[in-house]
């Protein structure tokens, strides 16, 4: 277990501990939800993540108290750059990014519009809609229990929507893909290899009913079969491989993440 | 190399000073001298060397058809009690020399020559040593070859041997390897030529275990014994050996380092390697997808061993089947990238506990 990872859930918590008034409105996204599901495996790439990602569902965020008043409150600072808009810095330098999905942030092109909140307390995102159809209570804690007693009943994103707003990031930066991207890439094998497929049957037939996750996850399923199902060669195939360069084994990764790809829209399509 | 007839002592001596004349240096002088008069006593050639600055010294040659690994020890003994006197040097000839023929020769300290070319002659003074490779198998042999441990029989008397610590008679040994009769008696002949069993009072015990499982792997490898299926299991060894321990419809036993581990702890394995009884219905059984690129499962079905990879097989930790040390050992040495090297670890293990794997 890396500091960083001991970190970044101790930031989670922050952000927790500062918005415990509208806990339910919030569920966990990103790299800490994918690990919550997978836990540890024989996978060579160790967990790895410095931030925390929190989709939050204006339907159930009340009017008090304001999230960026909340935040600051507790120490955090928004991050200054304007490409950050929603993404908070704990007291210990950790990044949280406070997100809404497109599809419930009003009008607006990066801020949302969630009133009375600050349209540029959280962020918008695309892609994540399917975190407030799919999730699950989970009692979130320190990674270091001894020296942090906090504890949390908070919703976690289940792993199909985890995969949708995985397929959409990395699709969205597939022309401009950095190393971080990789990771991404490979946090889709990473779920695709912990979870039976037929786990993800249901949750994603309920994702294609509801009309805020329904046209995320069609995008989603075809961005599986275009960057992964395709084959080893595939180029978020190949991703997921480049991301166990050195400490694993590329082409295994590359080859079996096609191929849980497949399975799964096999499974799906049958 | 003319393969004709046979060769004579006097061939084989022939050949000897040629094969000496053509690798000496130029400024070395040699001069032979055939039969030395003493019988039997003697030896059958002498040879003399001057090195350029006038020092001498003399080749006995002890000339043979043929020496078998069991006949080193006395021949060492013999020809060094022959070349008793400073500068005498003894050297073994023979028409042919054995790859196990020469390694305990050089492990005596003894110069050798064969006519195929096979070469090792050691001298302290003048300091000289010439080194050289021939056949590795007797190119004037005729009919069947002498016998290796190849092939179904040689593997069931092999890993009985190498399993029990005993002694064994030949009705013991033919229960307990399965082997046939003919077939047993054919394997221990040839293993007490290569002086890996010893026989006394028609009881057969193993001289060296190691050496033994070191000959054996080394004729029997698992790619000519086996046929081999590569595969992918895309959630990965672990995965794929929880599947393995639910299973108990066929014969499984897992080999190379996913094996060796339970005994001899070393790195993380990226590939399972298992013996199936049929490949076709493990791979239906277990889900696994036919892959070259980048395989983490190999099956292996028993093509010419019957079902002595299973013989012994205990049970991992995990919950699968694994195959005795001793298959297991051989075939990391005959496996790939650093598996040779966790065999020998594996090898050590079992040198410091032989109590736990090798039952009487």
């Amino acid at each position: 277990m890396t500091d960083e990872l001991t970190m970044a859930r101790a930031g989670l918590l922050d952000a927790m501990e500062a918005l415990e008034s509208h806990l339910d409105a919030l569920v966990i996204i990103g790299a800490q939800a994918v690990y919550l599901h997978t836990g540890a495996t024989d996978i060579a790439l160790a967990e790895f993540t410095t931030d925390g990602d929190v989709a939050v569902d204006p339907d159930l965020l009340s009017s008090d108290p304001l999230v960026e008043e909340a935040m600051s409150n507790a120490g955090f600072t928004p991050d200054p750059r304007p490409s950050a808009i929603g993404s908070w810095i704990s007291p210990r330098g950790v990044p949280v990014d406070l997100m809404v999905p497109d599809a419930v942030a009003g009008a607006g092109r990066r801020g949302v519009r969630v009133p009375p909140h600050d349209s540029k307390s959280m962020r918008r995102a695309r892609g994540i809609e399917a975190a407030l159809i799919d999730n699950t209570k989970m009692p979130i804690t320190a990674l270091d229990r001894a020296a942090d007693d906090r504890e949390f009943e908070v919703s976690v994103a289940g792993p199909a929507a985890l995969l949708v707003a995985k397929l959409h990031k990395i699709h969205d930066r597939i022309d401009n893909p950095s190393r971080s991207d990789n990771k991404d890439a490979h946090d889709i094998y990473r779920l695709l290899r912990a979870i039976e497929t037929d786990l993800f049957l249901e949750p994603l037939s309920r994702l294609l009913d509801e009309d805020i996750s329904a046209a995320v996850t069609g995008e989603a399923l075809a961005h599986l079969r275009e960057l992964f199902a395709r084959g080893a060669s595939a180029r978020g195939s190949v991703m997921a491989g480049a991301a166990e360069e050195l400490v694993g084994d590329p082409a295994t990764v590359s080859e079996s993440v096609a191929l849980l790809a497949q399975d799964l829209l096999d499974a799906h399509g049958a | 190399m003319a393969t004709g007839e046979v060769l004579s002592a006097a061939d084989v001596q022939k050949r000897v000073v040629s094969l000496l004349r053509e690798r000496l240096p130029e400024t070395w002088n040699l001069t032979e001298a055939v039969a030395s008069g003493q019988g039997s006593l003697g030896p059958d050639l002498s040879i003399q060397l001057a090195a350029p600055d006038g020092q001498v010294t003399r080749l006995l040659v002890e000339a043979k058809q043929l020496v078998e690994r069991r006949d080193v020890a006395t021949l060492a003994h013999q020809v060094r009690l022959r070349a008793a006197d400073v500068g005498e040097v003894p050297v073994v000839a023979a028409r042919y020399l054995s790859p196990s023929v020469r390694q305990a020769l050089t492990e005596e300290g003894l110069s050798y020559a064969d006519a195929t070319g096979n070469l090792r002659v050691l001298v302290d003074s003048p300091v000289l040593f010439i080194a050289d490779r021939g056949e590795d198998r007797d190119p004037w042999r005729k009919g069947r070859p002498r016998g290796t441990l190849k092939g179904e029989p040689a593997a069931r008397v092999a890993r009985a041997l190498v399993d029990y610590a005993r002694d064994w008679s030949v009705r013991e040994l033919i229960a307990v390897s399965g082997a046939s009769t003919g077939a047993t008696y054919r394997v221990l002949e040839y293993l007490e030529r290569e002086d890996l069993v010893t026989k006394k009072e028609k009881r057969y015990r193993v001289t060296d275990w190691e050496r033994l499982l070191r000959a054996w792997s080394a004729d029997a490898s698992f790619q000519t014994t086996t046929r081999v299926m590569a595969f992918i299991e895309p959630r990965g060894v672990d995965a794929f050996l929880t599947k393995v321990a639910k299973q108990s419809a066929f014969p499984t036993a897992v080999t190379g380092s996913i094996a060796a581990k339970e005994w001899a702890t070393y790195a993380p394995a990226k590939a399972a390697y298992v013996y199936v009884s049929s490949i076709q219905e493990a791979s239906e059984q277990w889900g696994l997808r036919p892959n070259a690129a980048a395989p983490n499962v190999i099956l292996l079905e028993p093509k010419t061993v019957g079902d002595v990879p299973f013989q012994n097989a205990s049970k991992a930790e995990g919950g699968y089947p694994i195959a005795a040390p001793a298959q297991v050992a051989a075939d990391l040495l005959n496996g790939p990238g650093r598996e040779p090297v966790e065999g020998e670890f594996l090898i050590e293990w079992m040198k410091a506990n032989e109590e736990r794997w090798r039952s009487d």
